[in-house]
């Protein structure tokens, strides 16, 4: 018991804890680190709209809306559990989680983080069916891999047919335009 | 018995000609075995007869088998990792087995959810009452319908909304004067549904939901969710992972143990305790922070190693901050020991003799308390914890009263920083990558995980049926088992030491309630008539 | 008579400020000595539009908030004792601050059996609130009331004999008396430091704080006699419970260390000096009391009681008996 008085003694001119609202930022909470899950963070030039963050997402706080030729990606903080999956999974790097942590607001819309990309409309029925960058990406990434000659071809010929058309139309007009996969004409 | 098989071949005598050993799991130590539904009772008074322990009574809707009743048997006195999952299908409307809560007292509550999850009778139960519906479920509430029965005793209802309860409990104590005569336990005030969540989303979504079933020990949750997962796979996982991973989980037991402290110290009347604790396990807590980015939902576990690398920095940042708090909390430790009003609360009082804790099945610090020796990091070593790679001991404490309880948490303080520095040792020479690169789609397969969480053994039971999304998860928490246990130690206390009784075996209320049957947009669980509700079952986990 | 009437109303005033201000400080140093910061005495300047400049007065809003709150009454309760109890605790406990010397300011002070009233009004008040918690018939009440009227047993006992202990060595039963004595001699503290002991463990008891904060014990009995207690009831109780603050306290620095008199109170300067330094050792009671209160757990009911019976009650006794001794060398007649 009487190190428990000294103690007690000892704590009463040096308190632990601090003022709250402290502010914003490293310097003011020195534990802070650097790698903070905090409020997660969208990358609007490298984000292509693939929406792979929304189909790992753990809480179901990540969705989308295709709307008026865009699509609207929209983080419910609300119900995020700042696990970090979304920016893990995510192939262009274009969602990161910040170290702002100080996030709760009297507004429910201030608890949004959101995004939009640009669809792509079907050159057969005109309908938007995809975003226009990730058809880009995967444009360049497939060109990337191939290394055959012929192959680049092929690819370079077809892919704009075959990817600025909608699921619906690709089956109705596959035949027709001649977009087979040409895996016979490779493996030959 | 010598070994597992001569177990098995004894069992195949006695249930012969029903006994099929249909698999085998962890490096064949886990051994699955079907038999028929009214061989159960005999298969248990056999297992109980050589010493083994039911680490747990489940079920699971395999379709067109029927409903599947698991006995788990622990043998781990005989052989390490050594498990018996004895099963029994059963059909018919409703499925009826026989009770084993009748022999042991460690199967009553496990008997009394399945019963609600799935519908399932047990035939000779002792207490067969509801455990996550209201007792008079789905007849009205009538109050005072018992009051009258004795004038002296006086009902005290603790919980479940209690100063003493931080979550929801409750606890009906009968009482004379100040001392407690009997006390009855009701649980699952709060269900959340997270097994059955759990079975609709995909393996690497769950490992989320389940870090979240409880705040203070989400890494064990998560570790042993993934260590299931990876024996179903059969994967390995890097050795810099797994160093990682008894980082994170020892960090997070430093933690728990010193959160429980403290809020022991509150229900003894000790505020200044709980604010000491605190404050020693707020640069715990910083580590935590600082090696996965969360205070409190590490998040660091993933399937085939974690996700989180430890940099030689940050490395060097927790080890400080790991001796300040060694030797900050040595200070406190020896100041609580020699606390005079400390040691008359608890000295002495709850006292659970080691035949109640075997009886009733209890586990980690509060069976070590009473001179159990049994913690799931020696019994059946998962990640790193057996002797190649880290050098450790279990800590046991003979009285089991409540002081012997803290303690041993106390004790484990110091192993555990002790575990984290001897990690963080091998962390800075051990290099590699962090998560294996073999993973491979789900086959068909089930696995038992266990991990020591700071309040005792965790246990997961995973089924798979070759897609990613589990078909069975099945979960027991530490704290039901020890909270079932409170009733031997709280019958004959006083009042006063009621509320350091039912926190000294660190009670997670949110861990208990991880099971329910709402549907919490519509309400309707409320609105259901009694034969709406004895279809539920059916119904609602089918659809 | 203006200045009577004044005085009749100001004392318990006076008292009410002071036990705020003794509960204010209550807090705080349980805070400090828990590594916490404890209610501020200035806000943090972007809080400051929300909460106000300080939480100093925050006992005070305690009290005022709960006079605007709804007083919820149990149907199971005796009604008239239920409501009349509070308010006769607070009466008494009003009473007894006409007893304190406030560094020579007083107004029954000097009555010549002034510390027999004050010991009567003082076990009343513990009374009313113990009738008051049977009177709502809780569980919870009903145990925390029997848990109090067993510590009463105990600790007024041991309240008397150092309140009489100070008066067998000054040879005074009123309170002016024994301070003017000790204007005299020495403070009685320095005489007799075992009664000073017993006396403030016994002040733990009354106001209950830890180790004796079983009647009250919140994480058993929610909080013992006043559980049903809401709304302007619980403003009457706590009301009561500041002012018995800074009574006892007041007692305490009135019977061992001299009651602020340090200069003869002949003229207006000196009174308030001897006032002011009243005020300051008050405020050091109060420290001690609290220091006690943050580092010591609660005792069970039955171990108090055993403790109290083993422990305090021989210090009492013996502090009697030391008081005769010192009074027979000091030869006070």
């Amino acid at each position: 018991m009487l190190q428990s008085f000294k103690r007690a003694l000892e704590a009463l001119s040096k308190p632990y804890t601090i003022k709250y609202p402290a502010g914003i930022g490293t310097e003011k909470y020195s534990s802070v680190p650097d790698n903070l899950r905090g409020m997660p963070e969208f990358n609007t030039d490298k984000c292509i709209g693939c929406s792979a963050c929304v189909s790992q997402c753990s809480s179901g706080a990540l969705t989308y809306i295709d709307a008026e030729g865009k699509r609207y990606l929209n983080i419910n903080l609300n119900k995020c559990v700042f696990c970090r999956r979304c920016a893990e999974v995510c192939p262009e790097d274009a969602l990161t989680l910040t170290i702002k942590f100080e996030i709760a607001s009297n507004n429910k819309s201030e608890l949004k983080v959101s995004n939009n990309v640009e669809l792509s409309k079907c050159i057969n029925c005109g309908n938007y069916f995809a975003p226009e960058k990730q058809l880009n990406r995967i444009t360049d990434r497939l060109m990337s891999g191939l290394k055959e000659v012929k192959a680049i071809q092929y690819a370079h010929d077809d892919l704009p047919k075959y990817l600025h058309l909608c699921p619906n139309c690709r089956k109705t007009l596959s035949f027709k335009l001649n977009i087979h996969t040409r895996k016979h004409v490779l493996y030959d | 018995m010598e070994s597992l098989n001569d177990v098995l071949n004894e069992l195949g005598n006695i249930l012969k000609p029903d006994f099929e050993i249909t698999g085998y799991g962890c490096g064949g130590k886990h051994v699955r075995v079907k038999t028929s539904p009214y061989k159960l009772l005999d298969a248990a008074k056999y297992m109980l007869s050589i010493g083994s322990r039911i680490v747990h009574v489940t079920a699971s809707d395999m379709g067109f088998d029927g409903i599947r009743l698991m006995h788990i048997y622990s043998l781990e006195h005989i052989d390490k990792h050594a498990h018996l999952i004895l099963y029994a299908y059963g059909n018919g409307e409703p499925v009826k087995f026989p009770s084993v809560a009748q022999l042991t007292y460690q199967a009553n509550w496990a008997e009394r959810e399945t019963m609600e999850l799935l519908g399932i009778e047990f035939d000779g139960h002792p207490d067969p009452r509801h455990i996550f519906l209201p007792f008079e479920w789905p007849n009205p509430v009538e109050s005072s319908s018992e009051s009258k029965a004795d004038v002296k005793q006086v009902t005290l209802p603790i919980g479940p909304y209690h100063p003493a309860m931080l979550e929801g409990g409750f606890f009906k104590l009968f009482v004379d004067g100040e001392d407690v005569i009997d006390v009855d336990i009701k649980v699952g005030l709060n269900h959340r549904g997270i097994m059955k969540l759990a079975e609709s989303r995909t393996f690497w979504r769950d490992i989320f939901l389940v870090g979240r079933i409880c705040g203070i020990c989400s890494v064990p949750h998560q570790l042993a969710f993934v260590n299931a997962v990876e024996r179903i796979l059969e994967i390995n996982v890097p050795e810099r992972a797994e160093y990682i991973r008894v980082l994170m989980a020892e960090l997070n037991r430093i933690h728990s143990h010193l959160l429980w402290l403290g809020v022991a110290g509150d229900l003894i009347g000790f505020k200044t305790l709980l604010m000491w604790a605190w404050k020693i396990r707020e640069p715990i807590q910083d580590c935590i922070e600082l090696l996965s980015g969360n205070r409190v939902h590490a998040d660091s576990m993933s399937i085939g190693g974690v996700r989180f690398d430890a940099t030689k920095e940050q490395l060097n940042k927790v080890e400080i901050r790991l001796l300040e708090v060694k030797r900050d909390f040595k200070k406190l430790a020896e100041d609580i020991a020699s606390h005079s009003i400390v040691r008359r609360r608890t000295e002495g009082v709850g006292v659970m003799s080691l035949n109640n804790a075997r009886e009733a099945g209890a586990v980690g610090p509060t069976a070590r308390a009473s001179g159990w020796k049994i913690d799931v990091r020696r019994d059946s070593p998962y990640s790193f914890y057996d002797e190649g790679h880290i050098t450790w001991d279990v800590v046991v404490e003979e009285a089991g009263d409540v002081l012997s309880r803290v303690m041993v948490r106390v004790k484990e303080i110091f192993t555990s920083i002790d575990i984290c520095l001897q990690c963080i040792d091998k962390l800075k020479s051990v290099g590699g990558p962090i998560a294996t690169s073999e993973l491979k789609s789900f086959p068909e397969g089930e696995a038992l995980s266990k991990v020591e969480a700071p309040r005792g053994e965790l246990v997961y039971y995973i089924i798979s049926n070759g897609i990613d999304i589990p078909h069975t998860v099945r979960i027991r928490t530490p704290s039901y088992r020890n909270i079932a246990a409170l009733k031997f130690m709280l019958r004959g206390c006083r009042l006063a030491d009621a509320p350091i009784i039912i926190g000294s075996v660190d009670p997670c209320f949110s861990c208990t309630d991880r099971v329910m049957i709402v549907d919490s947009k519509s309400g309707k669980q409320w609105t259901l008539s009694g034969d709406e509700f004895k279809n539920l079952p059916f119904k609602g986990w089918r659809g | 008579m203006g200045m009577l009437l004044f005085t009749i109303i100001a004392i318990p005033v006076l008292c009410f400020i002071l036990g705020v201000l003794f509960n204010y400080e209550i807090r705080k140093i349980y805070a400090r000595s828990q590594y916490r910061l404890g209610p501020l005495l200035s806000m943090h300047s972007e809080l400051r539009d929300f909460l106000g400049s300080s939480r100093i007065l925050q006992p005070l809003y305690d009290v005022l908030k709960l006079m605007f709150k709804e007083t919820i009454i149990p149907r199971s309760a005796r009604k008239s004792l239920f409501i009349s109890s509070p308010i006769i605790s607070l009466i008494l406990a009003v009473l007894s601050s006409y007893f304190i010397s406030y560094g020579g300011l007083s107004l029954f002070a000097d009555n010549p059996l002034s510390i027999i009233f004050i010991t009567y009004i003082l076990i009343g008040v513990s009374l009313f609130w113990v009738l008051g918690g049977l009177a709502s018939s809780s569980p919870w009440s009903v145990i925390g009331s029997r848990r109090e009227a067993e510590l009463m047993l105990v600790i007024e006992v041991s309240l008397l004999s150092s309140i009489f202990s100070s008066a067998i060595i000054s040879n005074s039963l009123s309170i002016g008396g024994i301070m003017s004595f000790q204007l005299k001699y020495y403070p009685i503290i320095l005489l007799n430091p075992f009664a000073a002991l017993v006396f403030i463990i016994s002040v733990l008891g009354k106001l209950h704080f830890n180790p004796f904060e079983i009647s009250e014990a919140d994480v058993e009995i929610v909080s013992g006699p006043y559980t049903e207690y809401s709304g302007k009831l619980l403003a009457v109780i706590l009301s009561s419970k500041y002012i018995l603050t800074s009574v006892l306290t007041g007692l305490f620095v009135n019977l061992f260390i001299s009651g602020g008199l340090i200069l003869p109170p002949s003229n207006p300067y000196n009174q308030l000096i001897n006032f002011i330094v009243f005020i300051l050792e008050c405020f050091i009671v109060t420290f001690i009391v609290s220091i006690v209160h943050s580092i010591a757990p609660r005792f069970r009911i039955d171990q108090a009681i055993s403790w109290s019976i083993k422990y305090l009650w021989p210090l009492s006794a013996f502090s009697i008996i030391f008081s005769i001794i010192i009074r027979s060398i000091l030869g006070v007649t």
